[in-house]
């Protein structure tokens, strides 16, 4: 792909991202913007193997979710559990604190679930593509991650 | 918790991000920098080839010069074991036939691996001058 119309697709693109991927981070606006270049890089990358001008959200969404999985997995290898949900816990942007709480106390299958079907409205199918498993787990993620923010949002209301 | 309060929550999810120039911007120097490693890898590739062939041609002439020392070669050989050797034995007739071929490979090898080291310099050098004088 030339690089004019890639650039192009971002544009288009870019706001959207960092929305997702700020809710992802719960909040952590920095590491957001971080994973969201790398993303780009990435689609850069393999760019040239892409035809299908109209599924580029749902193909950056899914180097999107890769990538953060991968800076999940290299986190937990190079730092202890705990200094890894102290950088998820401390969001950067406050005006949604208790939804990042909320959203960072469930698990990251579930997050993505919850947030392309309710935020970015996907439709289960669509996640399934992006999350790479199939439909049915898609919908326990999603009933699953409905009643674990349920109980986290009951709590954060109450403290 | 249903479907519709969680729809409410996410609709109105509007985080400040940082200003979209600034992450462009970012992005521009980052792709800046993968295309020229993209160019130097692909340029890396082009010499990497012209080196071969050169190698190549090189390989296939020193080659077919060494080979013509080949009988020079077998009757050093012959002299040398008959000095070193008084009885001729037929187990030492066979090292002297193979022995000329074995040096006359080595060399080639060895011819074939610093030509390609000198090639890939020289054309490298060579390359790099012609991007420096088009920049």
């Amino acid at each position: 792909m030339e690089r004019q119309k890639f650039v192009r697709y971002v544009e288009s693109t870019q706001e959207m991202l960092r929305r997702f991927l700020t809710a992802l981070c719960c909040g952590d606006r920095s590491l957001a913007d971080d994973l969201a270049q790398e993303t780009y890089i990435k689609a850069y990358l393999s760019s040239d193997g892409f035809r299908e001008d109209a599924k580029f959200e749902a193909w950056i969404r899914r180097i999107a979710y890769n990538t953060f999985i991968s800076y999940k997995r290299k986190l937990t290898i190079t730092a202890d559990l705990d200094e890894a949900s102290a950088v998820l816990d401390e969001p950067t942007d406050n005006s949604y604190s208790e939804l990042y709480h909320a959203l960072a106390g469930i698990s990251d299958k579930e997050r993505t679930a919850i947030l392309l079907y309710y935020m970015e409205e996907r439709s289960v199918k669509e996640i399934a593509s992006i999350l790479d498993i199939s439909s049915e787990a898609v919908r326990q993620q999603l009933s699953r991650g409905r009643q674990h923010l349920k109980v986290l949002m009951i709590n954060a209301q109450l403290q | 918790m249903n479907d519709s309060d969680l729809k409410d929550i996410f609709a109105g999810f509007n985080p400040d991000l940082s200003p979209s120039d600034k992450f462009m911007a970012r992005l521009g120097l980052e792709l800046d920098a993968v295309e020229m490693i993209r160019e130097r890898s692909k340029q890396q590739r082009r010499i990497s080839r012209m080196a071969l062939f050169v190698t190549s041609a090189v390989s296939l002439v020193a080659g077919f010069l060494l080979s013509l020392t080949v009988p020079y070669l077998d009757s050093l050989m012959i002299k040398l074991v008959g000095y070193i050797l008084s009885d001729s034995s037929p187990k030492f007739s066979i090292l002297v036939d193979c022995l000329p071929w074995v040096i006359v490979s080595a060399a080639v090898v060895a011819i074939s691996l610093y030509t390609y080291d000198i090639a890939l310099t020289v054309i490298g050098r060579r390359v790099e001058i012609r991007s420096i004088r088009a920049e």
